[in-house]
Order: structure tokens, then sequence, then C-alpha cells
């Protein structure tokens, strides 16, 4: 190109020039017909040496440019491989082949440019959170890696690009002379896979970062959000039970536009290894036009649950082109009866009549009404003064406290440990009014966030129980611990009247409203300040206790149901496992050595080993299913619930105008399509993965290579050009007949002609 | 002054009369002055309609001496030199020059050649005028030989002499007749411009022999003739031109009038060059054929020379970047002297 530009100088310089009007034509035509041989050879000569002169001079000025560029392919390659595995990365095409296959293909289509022999290094990261390095710093076994693609699993966690980038950077920066290296990601950018806002952290200079082309293809997908059991513990082993399951689903695409419905089948299975799937119900959830979320409430019957075990409750819908979040799981521990503590006395009458009858005696019925002891719920006394230091109750699901003003401090302390353990305290005043000191003791134990004004409030008419045709809040003490008789409670609570209460300000949620006495019950979770968090034992509060001068509930209907209820929901919450969101650690149960993965009910991975099944309790869950929990004589200890990351689901493709912005914060520079490289040693550009992308012929990998100083050929270049510019000179000199023209002395003299 | 004859007119070809002013481009004042103490003198002693200054050819009984002859039966014995008879014992008879009036015919080249001048006009004139009869804003070698026109008429007018025109391209293209009237070389003027004023005229060829023949075909007495021209005719046509005249026995005087860009070729850059003559468009090197250019320029005006003296002919060449006085008096005066030594007695 360079040569060219004499020609073309030449060229526009030919076409501006004026004609000329000349009388002594014939003598012009004679000396140009006489020299016309010899003026073409000096032309030609001329020419000759401006094109030589141009093009020595731009082949010594880009020989370091060549030098490094041959370098670069005589150089060993550094790249890093970065596959999204993401749950989004399980859609499959209507091959049956799903985008991590195609991943996985391109990775080691680029990995099979690579050399062995050249020193060529690759890493390999995945995208599904929390991003893994696999390989990090870049390997030189290009075999092991490969093996390493074809082993990489689908996660059900959605991609945690930042993550990804901060671990290629830091393991290219543990490598000394760092080197530009070719960061490939392969990903479809889908919405759920990638959040264009996310501030991808910078890779550095000396990094070329190219990806795959976003997918463009539109593609629908419902997922179930959540399986809700409205019993979460069931009681009463060897006996069928029922138990109402809301299920929760969601979906994504154009399909909103449109009416749909999805199938739901639910089935259940012990947690044993291997233990066959029982169909145990169905529905069907209907979409509303315009509506990407619904829900229906199916009715299953669990059949005999052996007490001591671990019921999986799966619910399934069709499957679709995100088969991985068309599952969802739950666990629902089977109980024989629960046990429950009353801190009082016991009776000193075997039939005590109604108006001998203390709070704890009413407790007793509720709880218990059979006389002959075999219910779903044991009750055992506990009295206070007997406790003494050392009150022990774990042996119990739940503990009810129906005068507190008998309590000791150590009591107070044992009733926290109870709850931390996830028990559940229920705890009513003190039947005389004025003995409510207790209350800074308990709400200091207990971590109430309830403030007791000091006083008790007495009606002079009797208030009812009011407000309960609201519906509670999802995932709220009210709904998990009443939901289920909810329906029923505007009915049995309009006859119960309360005369006194305990004032009690909250701003924790209330189970029970009075209008006029304010909260009735109250609850709260304890405070595990060792684990950071909430436990999942409950406290809850009465503002009255079970005593007719303070409110005639003893004598109502609603008495039953409502301490049968948060007993068993109290205790069926404190005993629900641990769930976990896919890509997090899940918080085991204390001494677990070992999760092993149980409930998976959805086809494996078509290529590559067998999926681990075991996992330490400190390693992220990637896959969806049912974790036992196990110590380290492999006994069971509980179980671990991971969901799939449904932020992940959505599956819309987005633009490369949206994608590239963000990746290209990563190396540096303004996003744009066309990026070219800035210099031969740097290329901070991100370019779309084409087939024949060449990693060796791209990337400049070495700093090693870059340092060389400039080519052997540079020199001689240099001098050829400095030598054809001399050339040039006095060609344009002898061309130019310039000292010829310039003496006047050749002028024709009219003197000289007489 | 002696009889001028019929009054000048200018041929049916030719221009109307110019404004005085126009005129006076031609011969300004600085001109005049130049040529006021010098006399024309003809090469030859031609024979004139009327007595004057020139010498004439043929041999009587003027006032001044020629030669002695012997003498023969018959002849008038009043011009018998009784001194020689007496010291001689012979009879010769004393012979005188008859002075003549001269016929200048002036032949003006109008060929296309000759429509090229790099000078400002402004500056050639003299008179403060941007522009030429022809509305060109360059000093060509066409007014040049207007002016020289203008100058030999004036001259020989001033010496009772009568002065004829013919301005030629490939063809005569206007005449006037010879005339001694004063205001002649006004008529000369003016056919002149009118001339280069017409667009018929421009881009003509030369055809020199063609125009003399068409011009002594109207003379049957001897004329001295001034050809004003480029001459960037062919030699060998120049030759055959120069023939005729001198087989019928006319003198000449030839100025080649070029331009002082032709003389020098002072261009450096490349362009293309256009002939005027409709030698078509050639792109050049100007510095790269100068030299070429110069020596065939130089080679060609040798031969118009060699040509000329070869017939005995004179040959002058003019700069149109020189004041028209300078060149055109030390002709006359080396004419002058030439005659003086004798040289056609």
């Amino acid at each position: 190109m360079a040569v060219a530009l004499p020609i073309i100088i030449h060229l526009l310089l030919r076409r501006r020039r004026k004609v000329v009007p000349w009388a002594a034509m014939r003598f012009v035509i004679e000396a140009y017909q006489r020299q016309r041989s010899r003026l073409r050879l000096e032309q030609f000569l001329l020419l000759l040496a401006r094109c030589l002169l141009v093009a020595c001079a731009a082949a010594a000025i880009a020989q370091p440019l060549i030098g490094a560029s041959a370098a670069s392919s005589r150089g060993p390659v550094w790249l890093t491989l970065v596959i999204d595995n993401s749950l989004t990365s399980q859609l499959t095409s209507d091959d049956g082949s799903t985008a991590l296959d195609r991943h996985k293909a391109a990775a080691r289509g680029l990995l099979s440019k690579l050399s062995q022999e050249r020193g060529d290094r690759v890493g390999l990261v995945t995208l599904a959170s929390p991003a893994d390095a696999i390989t990090l710093p870049p390997s030189s076994d290009l075999a092991t890696v490969g093996s390493l693609i074809d082993a990489i699993e689908p996660s059900d966690a959605a991609a945690d690009a930042r993550s990804a980038f901060d671990r290629i950077r830091s393991g290219l920066d543990s490598v000394e002379n760092q080197p530009s290296s070719t960061v490939a990601v392969f990903s479809d950018f889908r919405a759920g896979s990638f959040d264009p806002a996310a501030a991808l952290p910078p890779l550095g200079d000396r990094a070329t970062l190219v990806a795959t082309a976003p997918a463009s293809a539109v593609i629908d997908n419902t997922a179930i959000v959540a399986i809700v059991p409205l019993r979460r513990t069931l009681i009463g082993g060897g006996e069928t039970v029922a138990v109402p399951v809301r299920v929760d689903l969601k979906r994504f695409g154009p399909g909103l536009a449109s009416e749909a419905s999805a199938k739901i089948n639910l089935t259940v299975r012990p947690s044993e290894p291997g233990a066959p799937a029982v169909p145990v119900g169905s529905g069907v959830v209907r979409f509303a036009i315009g509506r990407d979320s619904a829900s229906t409430s199916i009715p299953v019957s669990i059949p005999s649950p052996k007490p001591g075990e671990r019921v999986i409750l799966t619910a399934t819908i069709d499957r679709d082109a995100l088969p991985a979040d068309n599952t969802a799981q739950t666990i629902l521990p089977a109980r024989q009866r629960l046990s429950v503590a009353i801190l009082a006395p016991r009776p000193t009458r075997s039939r005590p009549t109604v108006e001998s009858f203390r709070p704890a005696d009413w407790v007793a019925l509720a709880l218990a009404p059979e006389r002959d002891g075999v219910g779903p719920i044991r009750i055992s006394y506990v009295p206070p003064t007997s406790a003494g230091g050392e009150l022990d109750l774990a042996p119990f699901d739940a503990v009810f406290v129906t005068d507190p003003a008998l309590l000791t401090d150590d009591e107070w302390k044992a009733l926290r440990t109870f709850g931390l353990a996830g028990g559940v305290v229920i705890v009513f005043p003190s039947p005389a009014a004025a003995s409510q000191s207790w209350f800074d003791l308990a709400a200091q134990s207990f971590d109430w966030p309830f403030q007791y004004s000091g006083e008790v409030v007495e009606l002079p008419t009797p208030a009812a129980l009011d407000k309960l045709d609201q519906t509670p809040a999802a995932d709220s003490l009210q709904e998990s611990l009443l939901g289920l008789v909810w329906g029923e409670l505007p009915d049995l609570g309009s006859v119960v009247r309360v005369s006194q209460s305990m004032k009690i300000d909250s701003s924790a949620e209330h189970i029970l409203l009075s209008d006029a006495a304010g909260p009735l019950i109250l609850a709260s979770q304890f405070a595990d300040d060792a684990k950071g968090g909430r436990s999942k034992g409950i406290t809850i509060l009465f503002a009255a206790p079970l005593d007719l001068a303070w409110t005639d509930l003893p004598a109502k209907p609603l008495l039953v149901p409502l301490l049968q209820e948060l007993v068993r929901q109290g205790v069926g919450r404190a005993a629900s496992d641990a769930v976990a969101t896919a890509g997090s650690l899940a918080a085991a149960p204390d001494r677990s050595t070992e999760l092993r993965l149980i409930g998976i009910d959805r086809p494996q991975s078509k290529s590559g080993p067998a999926e681990p099944l075991s996992f330490r309790p400190d390693q992220p869950l990637r896959r969806a299913g049912v974790y036992l929990a196990l110590d380290d004589r492999q006994r069971p200890l509980g179980s671990v619930l991971v969901a799939p990351d449904l932020a992940a689901s959505d599956p819309s493709p987005q633009s490369r105008e949206v994608i590239l912005p963000t990746l290209s914060r990563a190396v540096g520079t303004p996003g744009s399509d066309d990026a070219a490289p800035s210099d031969a040693g740097t290329r901070t550009s991100v370019q779309w993965l084409t087939a024949d992308f060449d990693p060796s012929r791209e990337v400049v990998t070495t700093a090693s290579a870059q340092s060389r100083g400039p080519s052997p050929w540079s020199l001689p270049l240099l001098i050829a050009a400095a030598v054809f510019a001399v050339a040039e000179l006095l060609l344009a000199r002898i061309v130019s007949h310039a000292s010829r023209s310039g003496a006047a002395s050749d002028s024709i003299s009219i003197g000289g002609r007489r | 002054m002696p009889d001028l004859g019929p009054q000048p007119r200018p041929d049916s070809r030719s221009a109307p009369h110019l404004p005085e002013g126009d005129v006076a481009l031609y011969l300004h004042p600085q001109t005049l002055a130049r040529l006021g103490s010098f006399e024309l003198r003809a090469k030859m002693i031609v024979e004139g309609l009327s007595s004057g200054t020139h010498r004439s050819p043929f041999q009587g009984f003027s006032v001044e001496f020629a030669q002695h002859r012997p003498y023969v039966s018959g002849d008038d014995l009043r011009h018998l030199d009784w001194k020689v008879y007496g010291r001689s014992d012979k009879l010769h008879l004393k012979q005188y020059q008859q002075e003549t009036t001269l016929d200048l015919i002036v032949m003006v080249d109008c060929s296309g050649s000759m429509n090229f001048g790099t000078r400002a006009f402004a500056e050639a004139s003299g008179i403060g005028r941007a522009t030429g009869p022809g509305g060109s804003e360059t000093w060509t070698k066409f007014d040049h030989a207007t002016a020289l026109a203008a100058a030999l008429s004036y001259i020989t007018l001033r010496q009772q002499d009568r002065v004829g025109l013919t301005a030629y391209a490939d063809d005569v293209r206007a005449i006037i007749k010879r005339a001694g009237a004063h205001n002649t070389w006004r008529q000369v003027v003016g056919v002149l411009g009118g001339v280069a004023a017409d667009p018929a005229n421009s881009g003509r060829h030369t055809n020199l022999a063609r125009a003399i023949d068409q011009t002594l075909g109207q003379v049957h007495n001897r004329c001295l003739i001034a050809i004003v021209s480029d001459f960037f005719s062919d030699l060998t046509e120049l030759r055959a031109a120069m023939a005729r005249i001198k087989h019928a026995r006319h003198d000449l005087i030839a100025f080649q009038v070029l331009d002082g860009a032709e003389l020098s070729f002072p261009f450096q850059d490349a362009a293309p060059f256009e002939g005027l003559e409709g030698e078509g468009k050639l792109r050049i090197d100007p510095r790269a054929i100068r030299a070429g250019y110069l020596k065939a320029l130089r080679e060609h005006i040798s031969g118009v020379e060699r040509t000329l003296r070869g017939f005995g002919f004179d040959h002058q060449l003019v700069s149109t970047h020189d004041w028209l006085g300078p060149p055109l008096a030390a002709f006359v005066a080396r004419r002058t002297a030439e005659i003086r030594r004798g040289k056609y007695r």
C-alpha cells in the first residue's frame, strides 16, 4: 500500500496542471521526440527509487511489529477459557444438546489450536456461582485441561462473572512477568446468566477478551419457584397424612402475552437412596394473560410415613427447554408424636373442675384432649421449682410457660438455650396482674423486640379478636404458624373476648390482634448471635394468660386449634431443613462432615463422568436437590435442601450492544464491535469469537517477546531506505534538469543572432 | 511634399480604421523619439514614381555622379566628359545616379503562432492600456509586429516614400495598396488591429510562399519588402518564397519576431503544452526538454538567417520583450552604413 503512495501522488498532481498555449510547439515536439526514451527511463528510475524508498522505510518501521507478530506465533500462548455452566447453560436445543455442550465443544476447538510444544498454557474457569477456577494459573498440560472441560457439569446456580474475572485476574497476577493473555468467554449471555449492570473487574491492559456471540433465539421457560407444604412436619407415623401443598410457578419469554397452563405432579419418596417415588397428587396452574407468576394449592396424602423418616416431596412440571427449574423439592420429617413440656406443677386433682383450672391445665387440655395420652402430642409437666439450675428441655419440642413469675434466671437461660436449639417457647403472663416483673428478664433472655409498658389494660367492655380477615403475608410467622387454619379464624375468633391484657408495643409480628386490647399473641425468632442470624427457634408471647378473668379464650373452641397449630407448625418450622440456593454454602447441621446428594429426580448430564455425590459442608452446592448431612461415622444428622437459583431462569436473549459495554469495561476500553488492537503488544479490546479465531495469531503472549529489540532486518532496511533516499534526491535533481534550466545563459540572445 | 498619388484604401477584408488612441499603442512617443534621428535607406536603389532620397537603379543625369563609360555611336554628346577627353584623348560619357522614391511593402504574419505573448500588454504598450484590440492581456508577437510595421511605415512616409501592407497567414488576409499619404501608417495600424480582432484569423497556418505570390502579383516595380513574422515555417518553404522575391529583383528585410519566453523557455513545472496552429497537446516536463527545445529553436533561427542571407537579404531577430526602437534603429544604422560603403552601387 505504501509503495503505491508515490504513484498516487504523481497521478493526483498530474491532474492539477493548467494547459499552456504555446506557439513554438514544433520545437517542443521536436525536442520531446528526441528525448522521449531518455525521459521515460529517467521517470521510471525516479519512480522506482521512490517506491523502494517508501517500501524500505515502511518495512523498517513495521519490522518491530512484524517481529513481535512473528514472536507471538512462535512464543507460547496464554489462554484462559471461561465456560458458562450456569442454570441457563442447560437450555436444550432441538437436537438434545445443551448450551453447555456447545460451549464445551467450542472451548475444545480453541484448545486444539494450541500447541504444547510451543509452551502454550491454558486456564479454565467456570462461570456458575461461585466461579470455579479449575485451572489457574494457566497450565501447560493441555490434555488434562481438555479432560477437565469435558468433566464440567451444569450448575443450577446463576452465573457470577464478577467473581470469575476476579479469579482470572488473581491467577494471572500471580505469575511473574505477567504475560498478555487471551480470555475467551463461552456463554449465551442470556438474561439469567449475565447481568449487563454487573461491574466486572478489569483484567488489566495486557488482556484480550474474546467472547461467543450472544444467543438470539427466543425461548419460553416455566420454572417452579417454590413448593410449600402447609404442614411442615408429618405427625402420626404409620397413618396416611394429608398435607396441603402450595406450588408457585413463574414463566419467562414471549409466551407471557397469552394464557398458559402447566400440570404439576407431586411425588414423595423416603430419603434413602434408591427408594422409589410415589405419586401423591397433581394439579394444574393457569397463567393469566400478561401474568408471569401463578400458584396453586394441591392436597397431598402421604402414605404411612415411618416415624423418624424424612420424606422428600417433589413437584415436577412438564419438561421444557430448561429442565433444571422444572423440579422443586422439599423435605418433610415424619414424627410419631410431639413432646411438649409445661413449666408448671402437676395438677393436684386428677379431675379438676373448670373453676380450678390453671392456665397450665387449659394448655394440657387443648394440646392433649385425649384421655388415653396416645395422641400426637404428649404432655409433660416440669415444675419450675424442681428444675433448679439443670432444667433439661432437650427431649421436648415445645415448652409452655404458664406462670413466668415462678422462673429463675437459670431457667430463663435454659429456655434460651432450648430456643436457640430450635425449640418453641410459648409464654403466658402471670395470672396475677401485678406480678409481671418477669417481662424484663424474659425480654433480655429471648431478645424480644417487644416493649411492655408495665401496665395491664383492663377493658370495661371485653374486646373481641378481630382483624382476622387479612391474608397473612407470605413467609411470615403468621402465615407459617396459623396459615393452615387461617380460614377458620374469623368464625372462631369472633366469639373470644378479652377483658385484660398486657399492653405491649412491638415492631415484631403479632399473630392475633384485638383492636381494642392490642396484640394478643406475638411471635419472634430467637436471635443466634453465635451463628450471626436468626435461629429456627420461636418464642410466642400471649398478652393474656389462659385465665377467665383475663379472657374467655380457654372456654372457646379457638383454643384447641390455636395451641395445636402453634405447636405443630412451630415445631415443624423449627425442624424444617436448611434451604440453600444453588451456588451458595448450605447451613449444614453441626458436626456434619459430609453432604450427600440423595434427591435427584431429573436426568443426569449425558457427558462426562458420574456426578460427584458427596461434598464437604464448606463446599458450595451447585446442584439443586436434597443433601443428606452425615457425621464422621456416616450417621445422618439432617438434610439440606438446595434449590435452583431462579434468578438465573430467565432465558431472554440479550443483544451485543447490551453485552459489549460490560465486557469492554473488563478490558478497559469503550465497547466497539470493530475494536482493533491498539498496538502490537497490548490488545485492549473485545472481539466476538469466530471459528477462524487463532489465539496464536491474535495475541502477543509473553513479556519477553515484547521486550525484544528491533528485528535484525530493521537496520539493513533503514540503511537501504537511506540509500534510496539519496538516490531519489540525485535522480530527482537530474530528472528535474534544475541546473540546466536555471542557467540564463542558455537562453537565445538577440545580440548573438546578428 | 511630393505627390502621394491616390489615397490609400484598405482592402475590403481589412478592418475599419482604429481610433487615434489605438494607433498610438503601436507607435507611441518613445518609439518615435528613437527613430527620429535616423533615416531609412533602402538597401537597393529602387525605382520610384517620384524623385526622392533613394538611389534609382536607372542611371541618368541627376546630380550625383555614378561612373564613366566609353562613348558609342548614337550617345548624346552633351554627356561627354571633356576633361577626360582632354587628358586621355578618349571619349567617355559621364553617368549620374537618379534618385527615386521607395516603395515599401510590409508583410505581417497573422497566423496562429503570432497570437502568443507573455509580456503584459499594459507594460509593453507604454500608455497604460491593459488589453489589446483582440482583448488579449498580453503583448503578443502580432502586437509587436504591428508596432514594427507602424514604425517602418512612419519612417518611410517621412521620407516621402510609399507604403503598402499585406497581412497574411495561410493566404492574404488584408492588403493596403501602396500610398504615400502622410497618414498611411495609421491605415496600417488600423488594418492590422482589425486582423487581430477578427476571430476568423485565429489558429491559421502560415503559407508564406502563397502570400508572396499574391503580393508580387500586384507589384510591377521593384520594392523593398519587409516581412514581419516568427518564421515558424519550414525552411524549404521559406527558401521557395525568397527565391520568388529574388527572382523579381525585390529587396527584402526580414524581422523575425519571437516572444521572450520562446527565447528562454522559462517554465519549471510539468504541464500540458498546446500548439496554437493545431499541433495538438503534449504533456512535458519543461526542464527536461528545455535544452533540446532551445537547441532546435536556435538551429531554426540560424537556418532562417542562412536562407535569407543566401539570397542577399537581411535578417533581424526581434524580441517582444525588447523596446521596438533599439533593434530597429540599429538595423537602419547598419543598412545605411552598408549602402554608403557602396555595396549595391
